[in-house]
């Protein structure tokens, strides 16, 4: 099986690739649309905007691969922090943003969803499991994760997998047949994160 | 809920950990490498890597390091040292850190905060801020300690903010390498001005040091002296905080 990391111009690749390489799975980072297809399974990583991150897809031409590995191809799609919320229909950072549209929601800021805390919300925070899912195998609830954002997506409970709480209930994880999404970073969360990946490579 | 973090801070010159005090007398501790894969081992929440030398010396941004450290890394990690412009800042991050901290730039041209905020987002930037009392005042320090800014600690840290910054790293010079405990009444003074959260770094010496600056609702803590000259361990300190209430993330199990 070959893992691939969809690169945008998103910033720091390195953990979630040397995680990968750790588990003893092969994985190259991915720029070019035409190698998409070469694929099994995909990380859409992410750090940064909404809409920057959405123009530099487009430019990038990667939108037509990605629909026809993902929606056609049912292949594998963890999305990771902002890689999870593009995975929307839209974002609301700098005006508002049409996202990948593979899942009905919206990505809204902490604040405006009546969070009253010290924002961005940095740090390590628990997760706690609404529903049992192959992403949380062997994931024990409360475990914590290290997250990084001021947007958060909001969606159908009917895809949520766990919650976490700032102020205000914010959607940790999602999965929606072969498409599973975490607003944390699992490649920076030591030993709970690196289970999470694995539960993914492993599925 | 969201967990306090301890964060150790490792100060590196020539690939070695060094540690000073009042920012000065450095001495080598370790191998850089070695510590930081020790901490990882240890898992702790985050680590702050400061390279000390690349402000004085006209240096380039060793680039490799910052991968290498990364590569052994699985937790979050803040580099600062040395970022003169945009381009520097993103440079870190592509290389393999999830935060930049940045220092002596912020005086020269303030708004490297925003622009790095527009393109990765206020998350990845840390405005690091040394401060001493000079003749009763309290006065903003840059490039390691050499240079005596005309900005007040509080009111900087607020322009920070404004400009886009995502944390804020606070270091008591006068407090550094000391072991005496943070300066709990700037903690204060800043806490009531600014909403980012705040690391505060400077003097800690035991873990009740640390349960002081958490009653006053730092998000998080740093060290570096305590770790490296006591017995003292970043889990020994999160069993003494929960111990006594602060909420602290639990190693995985």
């Amino acid at each position: 099986m070959k893992v691939g990391i969809i690169n945008y111009e998103s910033g720091n690749l390195f953990s979630i690739q040397k995680i990968i390489k750790d588990l003893d799975y092969k994985v190259s980072i991915i720029s070019q649309p035409s190698e998409l297809k070469n694929f099994d399974k995909y990380i859409l990583p992410g750090v940064g905007s909404f809409s920057k991150a959405m123009e530099t897809i487009k430019k990038n031409k990667l939108i037509d691969e990605i629909q026809e590995n993902i929606v056609q191809k049912k292949k594998m799609l963890l999305g990771i922090c902002l890689g999870m919320q593009i995975l929307f229909d839209e974002g609301t950072e700098d005006g508002n943003t049409k996202g990948l549209n593979f899942l009905n929601g919206k990505v809204k800021n902490l604040e405006t969803l009546g969070c009253k805390l010290t924002l961005p919300h940095i740090g390590w925070n628990n997760i706690i499991i609404k529903k049992k899912h192959p992403i949380v195998k062997n994931i024990s609830n409360n475990t914590d994760f290290y997250f990084a954002n001021n947007y958060v997506a909001t969606c159908s409970d009917s895809i949520v997998i766990t919650i976490s709480n700032y102020g205000v209930p914010i959607i940790s994880s999602i999965a929606k047949d072969n498409i599973w999404g975490v607003q944390f970073h699992p490649e920076k969360s030591s030993r709970g994160g690196k289970q999470l990946i694995s539960n993914f490579l492993k599925y | 809920m969201i967990k306090k973090r301890i964060i150790p801070t490792l100060l590196w010159s020539n690939n070695n950990l060094v540690k000073g005090k009042n920012f000065s007398q450095r001495r080598q501790v370790a191998d850089m490498l070695t510590s930081i894969k020790i901490y990882d081992a240890r898992d702790v929440d985050e680590m702050i890597v400061l390279d000390i030398n690349s402000t004085n010396l006209k240096a380039t941004l060793d680039l490799n390091s910052i991968t290498d450290f990364s590569k052994n890394i699985s937790v979050p990690f803040t580099y600062g040292g040395g970022i003169k412009c945009f381009k520097d800042a993103l440079d870190v991050l592509k290389s393999g850190a999830d935060k930049v901290s940045i220092n002596s730039e912020l005086y020269n041209d303030i708004d490297i905060l925003n622009k790095i905020s527009k393109y990765t987002g206020s998350q990845s930037i840390v405005a690091s801020i040394d401060y001493k009392k000079i003749e009763g005042k309290f006065k903003c320090v840059s490039h390691s300690g050499q240079k005596v800014q005309e900005n007040n600690p509080i009111e900087f840290c607020k322009l920070c903010q404004e400009k886009g910054c995502g944390e804020i790293l606070i270091n008591a010079i006068d407090r550094e390498g000391t072991m005496t405990g943070y300066d709990l009444e700037m903690i204060e003074r800043i806490k009531s001005q600014v909403t980012v959260p705040i690391i505060v770094s400077g003097g800690a010496g035991s873990y009740q040091h640390m349960l002081e600056a958490f009653k006053n609702d730092v998000s998080a803590v740093s060290a570096s002296s305590i770790f490296s000259f006591t017995e003292q361990t970043p889990t020994g300190a999160k069993k003494f905080l929960k111990e006594r209430n602060i909420n602290v993330r639990n190693s995985y199990h």
